[in-house]
C-alpha cells in the first residue's frame, strides 16, 4: 500500500511532461504561460544562482562605516632612491561596494646610486623624488571572499580597486598626479582589517633637474601595507 | 509503526510538491535541441534556437502572441520554395476536376521531395498512390506566408481529395473545391464556415463526411481545440464506416499534443487498437499512450489508497482534541491517551547513534517511508492478454478497466519504443514506474538505471538532465524503501542544486541520513532547508525530523522547543487550511482565492505557505493551465470576424468553449479543494505527531531526572561534540559563521553533541567517517 | 588573526533555524569575538554540554571542491613581464606543464622565453647625468626549470555578489638553467614563486603568479670580470587547461 502512495510522488513528471510533445510545436499554447505564471513559488525553473546572491548575511559589512587607514609602504621601481612611505587615509563606505576617501602620504627617500659601467663611476646625484602626496579617490570593492589557511583559519577579505587624483609634492616642484590602486582587506574582526595594496602614481617629474633630459611622465609603483579601522556599527545586510 | 503514516503522508505530499513541479520547460529546450539536431531544415534550426533563446522571457513573448491571437507559424519545411507555386495553383480550382480516383485512398505526402508533384497530382485528380493507413504529415505545401498565419506543425495544409463522388453536381462540386483550396491557402476561417455550411445543406450530403473532417481540422488550425475535438469525436462516434475515421483517430494524438491537459484526449485515444502511425510519430505515440496508461493505473491504485489514507487520518484526528492533548503534554501528564492517533510505543527508527537503541545496524526498527516488502503477488499479471488482432484500421475498445490491465498495456507500449528514439529514455523511465507499480521493484530499478546510463552527459546518447534527475530521485526512493540508506543518500546527492527537486532531495536525504544514524548530515540538510532562502517552501515535516533527531540525541529541551515552534507555526497554517477546506465554499472559489493570494504577492507567512503549497501541486497547476488555455480560446474567438462569430459555427464554438470553461473551472476548484483537504489531514497528522514527540520528550526528561536521583551515571549523558575540521581531499571545509554562501547550501554538517553508548567512539556512533 | 568561531556558531542577530536551539541559549556571543573562548577553556567539554547541550555544536559547510587537480595535468601558456628592473622592462612568454599526483602537490616543468627587453627612461637619465650606462649583464633569453608546487590555501570570492569564483594559492620552487644563447652558456638557476589559480571551469583556470629567478652571472665588464646574482622577478598571467578535461569525485 505504501507503494502506491509513494508512487504518487513519482508521477509528477507525467503531469508536466505533456509539454514535451509540444516542444516542437512553436505555438507553446496556453499551458506554458500558465505554467510560468503558476510557477512553483518564486523560483520556478530558475537556477540557484539566479535566485540567491552569492553571499548573504556577510560576516563583515561596511555600509555606512568610516574606515581609517594608517599604512607604510615602499616604492618598487624607483631606480634612484629607496623610498619609504607613511600614509594615512579616511574613507566612507556608501555601501558594500563603494567608498570615497582621502589619503595623504609622506615620503622618506634615501638616494641609491645606480650601478654603472663605461666610465663615470657611481657618483651620487641629487635625483628628484616625491616628498608628499594627497589625493581623493573612489574605491570599488566588487569582490568579497574568504580564504582557508591549512583548513584551519578562515579569513574574509575584499578586493578593491581605487581610482583617484591629487597633488604630488616633489623635491623641486610639484605635479598633479593620477593614481590607481588595487588592494585587499583581510578582516581580522568586526572593526579591524589588514590592508595591502599596490599603487601606481602617474605624474610628471624632471628626474634630474640639474641636467637630465627634462620632464617625463613617471609611473611610480608602490606597495603599501597597513591596517584599517572601521568606525560605526556594522549594519546587517 | 503507524505513526509513520503521518510522516509518510507529509513526506509524500512535500515530495510530490517538489517533484511534481517538474518543469516542462527544460524538456522543451531539450527537445528543441534534439529537434535542431535531427533536421536538415535551417529554418527549423533557427526556430529551435530562437525558442531556446526565448526561454527565459517566454512568458512575455507568449503573452504577445496570445494578445494578437496568432497561432505560431509551423516550422517551414525545407521545400518551402517549391510549395509556393502549389499554393498559387490551388487558388484556382482545377478546371477538369477529378477523373475518378480510387475512393478512400489517402495520398501520402510524407515524401517531401515529391510533395509538389504529388500535390499537382491530387489537384489535377491524377492517380493517387495508395497509402495504407499512412498519415499525411508530409511536408506538404505549407506556404508560410510571412509567418503570420499559421498552420500546425504536422499537417501542412494537405488536401486529400476524393472527388469521385462529386462529379455530378458541378456547382456544389466547385464550391467544395473552393473550400478545400481555402484550407490549402490557410484561410481557415472562411473554410470552416463553408464546411459548416455544407453540413447543413442536403445538397452536399455526399461530402458531409469530408466536410466534417475538414471542419474539425480547420477548427484545430484556428486554435479551437475543444471544438475541434468535439468534431473529431463525432466522426469517431460514427464508427469505422466513416471515411475519415482512421485519420480522426490520428488527429486525437495531435490534438493531445496541444492540450494543456492531454489526458482526456489520450483517454479517448487509448481506446483504439491497431492504430498505425507513421514512423516519425510512432515512438511518441507509444510513449504518450503508455504514459496515459500509467496515469490510469496509478489513478486506480493511488486514488484508492489516498482515499483510504485520508479516511484513516480523518478518523484518527476526529475526536482528538488538540487543545486537551497539548494541555496534557504541558502538564507533563504521561497518561494522556494518544490511542486515538494510533500507534503505540514511539519509535522513530532512528539510527544507531542512540545510546539506548544499540540496534544492529542492518536491522531497522521502523520505516518512516516504509514500502514494506515488495508487493509480490499483489497484482498478478499472468500472461499478457493477446493483442486484438484486427487486420486493419483502428478498432475502438474500452480503455483498461483496472490497474493490472493498464499496467500490462502500458508496458507493452513502452517496450515498443525503439532505443534510438528520442522518447526512449522517457519510455524507460515510464517503464520503471510501471514496473514499480506492478511491484517488480528490481525491474524498476533496472529501468531507471538504464535511464541514468542513456542520459549520462558523458557518452550518453542523449541529454535530458531533468529526466535523469528524476530517475535518480526514483532510485533514491526505492533504495530508501529497502532501507539501503547509503545508496539512497548517494542518489539523492546526484540531484543538481539548480533543480526544483533539490530541496525535496535534501529533505528526503535528511531522512536517509537520520535513519542511518548520521545526525550530523541530517541536521546539516535541515539547516539548508530552513535557511532564509527557502523559508516559504512547504516542508512542515522537516521540523519534526529535526525535533526527533534532537530527541534521539537526548537533547530534550531543544527537541521541545522545536516541537513547540512547529506546533505554533503550523497550527496557524492548519487553521487556515481548515477554513478553506471547511468553508463549504465551492472548489472554484477556493481556487480563485488562491489565485488572488498569489497575484497579491502577500508577505504574510501563512498565506505564502498556502500559496506555495497549492501552486506546487501539479494537478492544480495543470488545471490552471487548462483553464488558461480555454480562456485563450475564448479570446481568440472574440477576435474572429463578425461573420464567424455570428454564424452557426461561431455559436457552436462559443458554446463548446463555454461548456469547457465551466467544466474546467469546476475541475480546477475540485482539484484545489481536494488538495487542501488532503493537506489538512496530513498536517493534522503531523501536529498530532508533534504532540507525541513532546510527550515522549517529557517522559524521557522525567526518567532522566529520576535516573540521576537514583544515581545512574550513564543514561542520557551527552557526549560533547568533537570539532572536526579535517575533510578528505575532495572537499573543502568552511566553518559556518552565520554567513550564507550559495555554494555551501546543501553541504552543511554539524558537529553535534549527543548521547552515545558508552565507549563508542564518535565516528562509529554516527560520525561522517572522515 | 580571525578567531575561531565562538562556541555558538550562529550570530545572535541572525538565528539560523537549524542552530536555533543553540541560539536560544548560547548564541549571545558574536562569532567575531573571542570572549567566550578563554572562559570556556576553564570548563571541561562535558561540563559545558551539561550546562548547555548546544555549547559545542559547530556547523560547517563541506562542499565538494569545484576543481580537482589530482591525477591531472595542467598545461598553462603564460605571458610575463619583469617587476624589479628599473632600467629595462623584460617581456617573456612561456608556459608550464604540471602533473598533480596529489590534489595539493604537483611537479612540473616550465620555460620562459624572454623575447624583449625594453629600455626605460631611467637609462636615459643615467646616461644624461652620469655619461655612462648602467652595467648590463647579458640579458638572459630563456629560463628552463623543473619545479614543485604546493597548494596550501584555498578560497573563494564573490564577484558582484553574483558569481562565486573558487581559487587556490600555491607556492612553487625549482631549479634549472638560464641562458642567453649567444655565449652558449647555461647558468644554473633557481626560482621560487607564489601564485593563485582562479577556477573558471572544470577544465580551465586563470593563473596569476610572481616568480623570482635567480642565477649567477659572470661577465667581463670593462675587462674586469664581475659576477653577480641576478634576479628577475616576473609577474605572470596564464590560462590553465586541465587534462583530462573532466574529473570524477570518488566519494
Amino acid at each position: 500500500m505504501r507503494t502506491f502512495i509513494w508512487l504518487a510522488a513519482f508521477t509528477g513528471f507525467l503531469v508536466a511532461d505533456h509539454a514535451y510533445a509540444q516542444a516542437d510545436d512553436e505555438n507553446l499554447s496556453a499551458d506554458a504561460e500558465a505554467e510560468q505564471k503558476a510557477g512553483k513559488s518564486e523560483h520556478h525553473g530558475r537556477t540557484l544562482a539566479e535566485r540567491i546572491p552569492s553571499v548573504t548575511r556577510r560576516v563583515f559589512t561596511k555600509k555606512g562605516r568610516v574606515e581609517l587607514t594608517p599604512a607604510v609602504g615602499l616604492s618598487l621601481d624607483d631606480p634612484f632612491h629607496n623610498d619609504y612611505i607613511f600614509q594615512g587615509g579616511v574613507a566612507y563606505h556608501i555601501n558594500e561596494s563603494f567608498a570615497v576617501g582621502v589619503q595623504g602620504e609622506y615620503w622618506v627617500s634615501s638616494s641609491s646610486a645606480p650601478d654603472v659601467s663605461g666610465g663615470g663611476g657611481g657618483g651620487t646625484l641629487d635625483f628628484n623624488h616625491p616628498i608628499f602626496a594627497g589625493r581623493l579617490e573612489v574605491i570599488w570593492s566588487p569582490i568579497y571572499g574568504k580564504v582557508n589557511l591549512f583548513a584551519e583559519e578562515v579569513f574574509h577579505f575584499d578586493t578593491f580597486i581605487s581610482v583617484g587624483a591629487g597633488y604630488i609634492g616633489l623635491d623641486t616642484d610639484g605635479s598633479v598626479a593620477g593614481t590607481i590602486a588595487i588592494g585587499q582587506h583581510y578582516f581580522l574582526n568586526d572593526w579591524l582589517a589588514l590592508r595591502v595594496d599596490l599603487r601606481d602614481q602617474i605624474f610628471s617629474m624632471d628626474v634630474n633637474p640639474a641636467g637630465g633630459p627634462g620632464k617625463h611622465v613617471q609611473n611610480l609603483l608602490t606597495f603599501n601595507l597597513g591596517l584599517a579601522f572601521y568606525a560605526g556599527d556594522a549594519s546587517p545586510e | 509503526m503507524s505513526q509513520r503514516n503521518y510522516f509518510l503522508t507529509g513526506a509524500v505530499v512535500a515530495m510530490a510538491a517538489g517533484f511534481m513541479a517538474h518543469d516542462a520547460r527544460a524538456e522543451r529546450t531539450g527537445t528543441a535541441t534534439t529537434l535542431s539536431a535531427e533536421t536538415d531544415s535551417p529554418t527549423l534550426v533557427a526556430q529551435a534556437k530562437t525558442k531556446k533563446a526565448k526561454g527565459t522571457k517566454a512568458g512575455k513573448s507568449k503573452k504577445g502572441k496570445a494578445a494578437t491571437g496568432q497561432t505560431t507559424p509551423p516550422p517551414a519545411p525545407a521545400s518551402k520554395p517549391a510549395a509556393a507555386p502549389a499554393a498559387a495553383t490551388a487558388k484556382t480550382p482545377p478546371a477538369q476536376p477529378a477523373a475518378p480516383a480510387a475512393p478512400s485512398q489517402v495520398l501520402d505526402l510524407s515524401d517531401t521531395k515529391n510533395d509538389e508533384a504529388a500535390r499537382q497530382e491530387v489537384l489535377s485528380g491524377g492517380a493517387a498512390k495508395p497509402a495504407a493507413g499512412g498519415f499525411d504529415f508530409g511536408g506538404g505545401a505549407t506556404d508560410n506566408k510571412g509567418g503570420s498565419k499559421a498552420g500546425s506543425d504536422f499537417d501542412f495544409g494537405e488536401v486529400e481529395l476524393d472527388m469521385g463522388k462529386l462529379q455530378t453536381a458541378s456547382v456544389e462540386n466547385q464550391r467544395f473545391e473552393k473550400a478545400l483550396s481555402m484550407m490549402s491557402d490557410e484561410k481557415f476561417e472562411a473554410a470552416a464556415l463553408e464546411f459548416r455550411y455544407f453540413l447543413d445543406d442536403p445538397k452536399f450530403a455526399e461530402v458531409h463526411p469530408e466536410a466534417q473532417y475538414q471542419l474539425a481540422k480547420s477548427l484545430y488550425k484556428l486554435g479551437f481545440l475543444e471544438s475541434s475535438l468535439d468534431r473529431f469525436k463525432q466522426i469517431l462516434d460514427a464508427g469505422p464506416s466513416h471515411r475519415r475515421y482512421k485519420k480522426s483517430v490520428e488527429w486525437l494524438f495531435f490534438i493531445s499534443r496541444k492540450m494543456a491537459d492531454e489526458t482526456p484526449v489520450l483517454a479517448e485515444l487509448a481506446k483504439f487498437r491497431n492504430v498505425n502511425f507513421p514512423k516519425a510519430y510512432r515512438n511518441e505515440y507509444r510513449y504518450l499512450l503508455s504514459k496515459y496508461l500509467f496515469i490510469q493505473a496509478n489513478r486506480f491504485e493511488v486514488a484508492r489508497v489516498q482515499e483510504e489514507e485520508l479516511q484513516r487520518n480523518k478518523k484518527r484526528v476526529q475526536g482528538f482534541d488538540f487543545g486537551a492533548a497539548q494541555n496534557a503534554v504541558e502538564s507533563g501528564a504521561a497518561s494522556f491517551d494518544f490511542s486515538a492517533l494510533g500507534g503505540g510505543e514511539l519509535d522513530f527508527g532512528g539510527g544507531d547513534a542512540k545510546g539506548k537503541g544499540a540496534k544492529a545496524p542492518a536491522k531497522d526498527s521502523g520505516g518512516s517511508f516504509d514500502f514494506g516488502a515488495p508487493s509480490g503477488g499483489a497484482m498478478d499479471f499472468g500472461a499478457p492478454a493477446p493483442d486484438p488482432t484486427v487486420a486493419d484500421g483502428p478498432v475502438r475498445e474500452g480503455g483498461p478497466a483496472n490497474a493490472k490491465e493498464a499496467i500490462r498495456q502500458g508496458l507493452e507500449f513502452v517496450s515498443e519504443v525503439e532505443p534510438d528514439s528520442k522518447f526512449y529514455a522517457n519510455a524507460k523511465y515510464l517503464e520503471g514506474l510501471l514496473q514499480y507499480l506492478a511491484g517488480a521493484d528490481q525491474a524498476a530499478v533496472n529501468a531507471w538505471q538504464e535511464v541514468v546510463r542513456v542520459l549520462n552527459p558523458r557518452g550518453g546518447a542523449r541529454l535530458d538532465p531533468k529526466l535523469r534527475e528524476m530517475a535518480f530521485l526514483s532510485l533514491a526512493r526505492v533504495h530508501y524503501g529497502y532501507k539501503q540508506f547509503d545508496r539512497a543518500a548517494y542518489y539523492y546527492d546526484q540531484i543538481d542544486r539548480d533543480s526544483e527537486n533539490w530541496l525535496t532531495a535534501l529533505f528526503e536525504a535528511s531522512w536517509s541520513y537520520y535513519r542511518r544514524g548520521d545526525f550530523e548530515k541530517a541536521l546539516g540538510n535541515l539547516l539548508t532547508l530552513h535557511s532564509p532562502f527557502f523559508e516559504r517552501e512547504y516542508f512542515p515535516e522537516s521540523q519534526l525530523v529535526k525535533a526527533i533527531i534532537y530527541f534521539e540525541a537526548c537533547r530534550y529541551g531543544e527537541a521541545r522547543q522545536i516541537t513547540d515552534g512547529f506546533i505554533d507555526r503550523y497550527t496557524t497554517v492548519m487553521n487556515e487550511i481548515d477554513k478553506l477546506a471547511a468553508s463549504g465554499e465551492s472548489g472554484e472559489k477556493i481556487y480563485d482565492r488562491i489565485a488572488q493570494l498569489q497575484s497579491g504577492g502577500s508577505d504574510d507567512d501563512v498565506t505564502a505557505r498556502l500559496v506555495s503549497l497549492a501552486l506546487s501541486d501539479p494537478e492544480i497547476r495543470t488545471s490552471r493551465a487548462v483553464l488558461t488555455q480555454v480562456n485563450e480560446q475564448q479570446t481568440q474567438l472574440s477576435k474572429m470576424s463578425e461573420q464567424f462569430r455570428t454564424s452557426k459555427l461561431g455559436e457552436e464554438t462559443k458554446d463548446s468553449i463555454a461548456k469547457a470553461q465551466i467544466a474546467h473551472a469546476k475541475e480546477a476548484g475540485e482539484v484545489t479543494r481536494k488538495k487542501f483537504e488532503r493537506e489538512l489531514y496530513a498536517l493534522k497528522g503531523l501536529l498530532g505527531q508533534a504532540l507525541r514527540v513532546k510527550l515522549e520528550v517529557a517522559r524521557a526528561e522525567r526518567e532522566n531526572i529520576e535516573g540521576k536521583i537514583r544515581g545512574d551515571a550513564g543514561g542520557d549523558k551527552i557526549v560533547p561534540a568533537v570539532p572536526r575540521t579535517v575533510v578528505d581531499d575532495e572537499h573543502h571545509y568552511w566553518p559556518y559563521e552565520g554567513e550564507y554562501w550559495r555554494d555551501e547550501l546543501g553541504t552543511y554538517e554539524l558537529d553535534f553533541s549527543m548521547c552515545r553508548p558508552e565507549g563508542v567512539p564518535v565516528a562509529a556512533a554516527g560520525g561522517t567517517g572522515q | 588573526m580571525k578567531p575561531a568561531p565562538a562556541p555558538a556558531p550562529t550570530p545572535a542577530a541572525t538565528p539560523a533555524p537549524a542552530a536555533a536551539p543553540a541560539t536560544d541559549t548560547a548564541a549571545t556571543t558574536s562569532t567575531t569575538t573571542t570572549t567566550t573562548a578563554p572562559a570556556a577553556a576553564e570548563q571541561t567539554p562535558a561540563a559545558k554540554v551539561e550546562e548547555n547541550p548546544a555549547a559545542l555544536d559547530r556547523i560547517k559547510a563541506v562542499p565538494k571542491k569545484p576543481l580537482l587537480k589530482v591525477h591531472r595535468f595542467e598545461l598553462t601558456p603564460m605571458a610575463s613581464l619583469s617587476l624589479n628592473d628599473a632600467y629595462y622592462q623584460h617581456y617573456a612568454v612561456g608556459g608550464t606543464a604540471i602533473y598533480y599526483p596529489h590534489d595539493a602537490f604537483g611537479i612540473g616543468i616550465g620555460v620562459d622565453y624572454l623575447y624583449q627587453h625594453t629600455k626605460r627612461n631611467a637609462v636615459d637619465e643615467v646616461r644624461a647625468s652620469l655619461t655612462s650606462v648602467p652595467a648590463v649583464f647579458e640579458a638572459p633569453k630563456m629560463f628552463a626549470h623543473l619545479d614543485v608546487y604546493w597548494v596550501p590555501l584555498y578560497g573563494k570570492f564573490s564577484l558582484f555578489n553574483t558569481a562565486i569564483i573558487p581559487f587556490d594559492v600555491y607556492a612553487t620552487a625549482g631549479g634549472g638553467a638560464a641562458t642567453a644563447f649567444s655565449n652558449g652558456r647555461w647558468m644554473p638557476a633557481v626560482n621560487a614563486g607564489i601564485g593563485t589559480r582562479l577556477g573558471i571551469a572544470d577544465w580551465m583556470a586563470l593563473r596569476f603568479e610572481i616568480r623570482d629567478h635567480f642565477f649567477l652571472d659572470t661577465q667581463q665588464v670593462d675587462t674586469v670580470e664581475r659576477s653577480d646574482v641576478q634576479n628577475y622577478v616576473m609577474a605572470q598571467i596564464g590560462l590553465s587547461f586541465f587534462i583530462p578535461p573532466t574529473f570524477e569525485y570518488s566519494f
